[in-house]
């Protein structure tokens, strides 16, 4: 079956049989004394295989029917105008505009090639283009629909900016209280405190809540078993106790890795390191996040405070 | 001209050229009579004077027509010499778009025939004026070519700025209602690209009087109920050129959801947005919405555009009492169900029986005065 020239999947390799070679030497002749008749022959094969779809193949046949270079403008636009169908058959809206551009160049009353012009500057989203293509063409009376739908898009463009515009107001404004906030409470930092670098603690950040209350993205830290916590809102007037009551709670919820069940409220000890001076500073559970933060040992760095926690009988280091 | 007369003249004309405005206007009324007589002897001047006299009479004429603006239109009309004496370099002035450097006698006659044409038109009967000004059988659109030249010759700065407001001045006259309702009516093209230059000159002058005129024109032109179909089409986007001035910083006033209500232009407008600052000016823009409540056309237009919401923010920041009532106005007939309204197609011709008339008035007053 495969052999069989009806049947076969692949086009046959080597040399063409020699009728066929000859036939197509024929047809494609370049020394043929009427280029004319060798463009209109590509250009026949090319709507042949533009009508089965073959959209690659046509666009081939145009090229060449193009290349023979024939001095007739209006030839040429219908071959541009017919590869820049192809081309948008195939998505190539940029390649399809060019050429539709080119065939209205060609000739100013292809209309076919304007339609698809304007088609593709709408696909590319080119709408200022396309606007003042519509207003420059020969069709204007005919494209006002094409018109009103690009300077909806740009409008709707602007509209769009000017909204992302609104809302980093929005954010900067708000990122400004807090900063206000946190200055007020004289809390220390470093770097940006709306950047997290903690995997857990992307999107998360420091806000303020309807009561004017600073609430933080912590992380705990625990040393001995390299396990961390992250809790995305602690309020400042949390104490250390609330949460870690939560965190090691005595009942099945208990974290796994707390082999020896050692890790109790009442059991644990916490402290804080200086960046600057790497030295861990001991505080009290009980204490309020609100007066850690705002000792002027602390320091919040890349946007989290964070803790350390290890068991009472445990050394920080 | 016999001496006596001659000086009796001089006076009249000395007190009327160098008189503050008030003085001047009580010095017309209170000479009711002699005035008729300086008006032909002016008139005459026009013509026959030597250019200084010539300049004088045009001058004088223009103080008078500030107060006799009827008496000086029937002389006109009797005297076609000095009528078209008046006429000629304004017909010439705004017909063309290319002038040379004028000097500033030249540019004084344009003036001061200017002056004396806008004061009479703004009579009724100013027909045969307003016919020699624009060419009848293409109304819209040599009103149009004038509005464009005006434009032009306004870009070059070679004019006073005076002349630029006379000019818009005298087309806003020339647009009353009586004038141009059948053109109105009839060439719809014409109407809706003069609406779109009237717009666009609105955005862009920067002196008020011009504003409130170009805003004005178009008033005119919106109290013909079935113009509206026209000026309210979808690409003249009116209605949002209207409420934009209107607008505030919308990214401020509006949450989310009400923000979709409005068109696109005026969405997320930044907080450096402001108001039309000129009361004239936001009057005239009312004024407008008003007119525009007349149809179910223009009410569907308003309500599509999210009319109320622009409004409901205006009215919170409008000082001025008047403008706010009319804001409320607006809103009332926005407000209510499309259903009350099938009685009356046409709001404007809906008659008033007479004894409400003057109730409403004082109702209004009433309000106003609150």
């Amino acid at each position: 079956m495969e052999e069989h020239p009806l049947f076969m999947t692949k086009s046959p390799e080597g040399e063409l049989p020699p009728l066929v070679e000859a036939i197509a030497q024929v047809k494609y002749d370049e020394e043929m004394d009427n280029k004319r008749e060798l463009a209109q022959n590509y250009k026949d094969d090319g709507n042949e295989n533009f009508r089965f779809k073959k959209y690659r193949w046509a666009i081939d046949c145009y090229t060449k029917a193009l290349d023979c270079k024939i001095d007739d403008s209006e030839f040429n636009s219908v071959l541009c105008n017919n590869r820049a169908s192809a081309h948008y058959h195939l998505g190539n809206f940029r390649s399809s505009m060019q050429d539709a551009l080119q065939a209205v160049k060609y000739k100013a009353d292809n209309k076919k090639a304007v339609l698809r012009a304007v088609e593709c500057m709408m696909k590319l989203e080119k709408y200022q283009q396309c606007i003042d293509f519509c207003q420059n063409s020969n069709f204007k009376s005919e494209l006002n629909s094409f018109i009103t739908k690009a300077q909806d898009e740009l409008k709707r463009i602007e509209r769009d900016l000017r909204k992302q515009q609104a809302e980093e107001r929005r954010i900067k404004a708000k990122q400004e209280e807090i900063l206000k906030a946190v200055a007020e409470r004289k809390i220390n930092y470093q770097g940006s405190l709306f950047t997290a670098s903690h995997p857990a603690a992307e999107g998360h950040q420091v806000y303020l809540n309807n009561l004017g209350q600073l609430v933080w993205p912590v992380l705990f830290v625990y040393p001995e078993y390299g396990q961390t916590d992250f809790i995305e809102s602690f309020n400042e007037n949390d104490s250390f106790t609330d949460h870690l009551k939560l965190m090691f709670p005595l009942d099945e919820n208990h974290p796994n890795w707390d082999i020896e069940r050692k890790y109790k409220t009442d059991d644990l000890k916490i402290a804080f390191q200086d960046p600057r001076t790497s030295q861990f500073h001991p505080f009290k559970l009980t204490k309020r996040l609100k007066d850690v933060l705002s000792d002027s040992k602390f320091v919040v760095v890349s946007s989290v405070p964070t803790f350390v926690i290890v068991p009472k009988d445990k050394s920080f280091t | 001209m016999a001496e006596s007369k001659k000086l009796s003249f001089e006076t009249i004309m000395t007190v009327l050229m160098e008189k503050s405005d008030d003085e001047r206007k009580k010095f017309i009324e209170d000479h009711q009579a002699s005035i008729k007589s300086v008006i032909k002897l002016v008139c005459r001047l026009i013509i026959t004077g030597d250019k200084t006299e010539k300049i004088n009479s045009l001058t004088c004429l223009a103080k008078i027509s500030e107060v006799e603006d009827n008496l000086i239109l029937t002389n006109l009309l009797e005297d076609t010499a000095v009528y078209e004496a008046i006429l000629k370099p304004i017909v010439n002035f705004i017909h063309n778009r290319d002038h040379p450097e004028a000097d500033s006698e030249q540019v004084d006659v344009i003036k001061y025939s200017l002056i004396i044409l806008v004061n009479i038109t703004r009579q009724k009967n100013c027909v045969k004026i307003f016919h020699s000004l624009l060419d009848t059988n293409k109304l819209l659109s040599s009103f149009h070519t004038i509005l464009s030249n005006v434009v032009m010759i306004s870009a070059t700065d070679k004019f006073e700025p005076l002349i630029i407001e006379l000019v818009f001045n005298l087309l806003l006259n020339l647009s009353q209602p009586s004038l141009i309702l059948d053109e109105i009516q009839k060439n719809q093209d014409n109407l809706a690209l003069l609406m779109k230059d009237l717009l666009n000159f609105f955005e862009k002058s920067t002196c008020t009087k011009i504003r409130v005129c170009c805003i004005s024109i178009i008033v005119n032109f919106l109290i013909h109920g079935s113009a509206q179909t026209t000026l309210l089409d979808s690409k003249s986007e009116l209605i949002t050129k209207i409420l934009y001035p209107l607008a505030g910083p919308t990214e401020v006033e509006f949450d989310d959801e009400d923000m979709a209500q409005l068109p696109l232009d005026l969405q997320y407008l930044p907080p450096d947005k402001e108001r039309e600052a000129d009361n004239n000016v936001r009057d005239a823009l009312i004024s407008c919405l008003l007119l525009c409540c007349n149809t179910r056309k223009g009410r569907d237009s308003l309500k599509d555009h999210g009319t109320y919401y622009i409004l409901r923010e205006l009215h919170k920041q409008e000082k001025d009492r008047s403008i706010q009532k009319r804001v409320e106005d607006v809103v009332d007939i926005l407000t209510k169900e499309e259903e009350e309204y099938n009685q009356f197609p046409d709001l404007m011709s809906t008659a008033i029986p007479e004894h409400l008339i003057g109730k409403f008035d004082e109702m209004d007053q009433t309000l106003l005065n609150e």
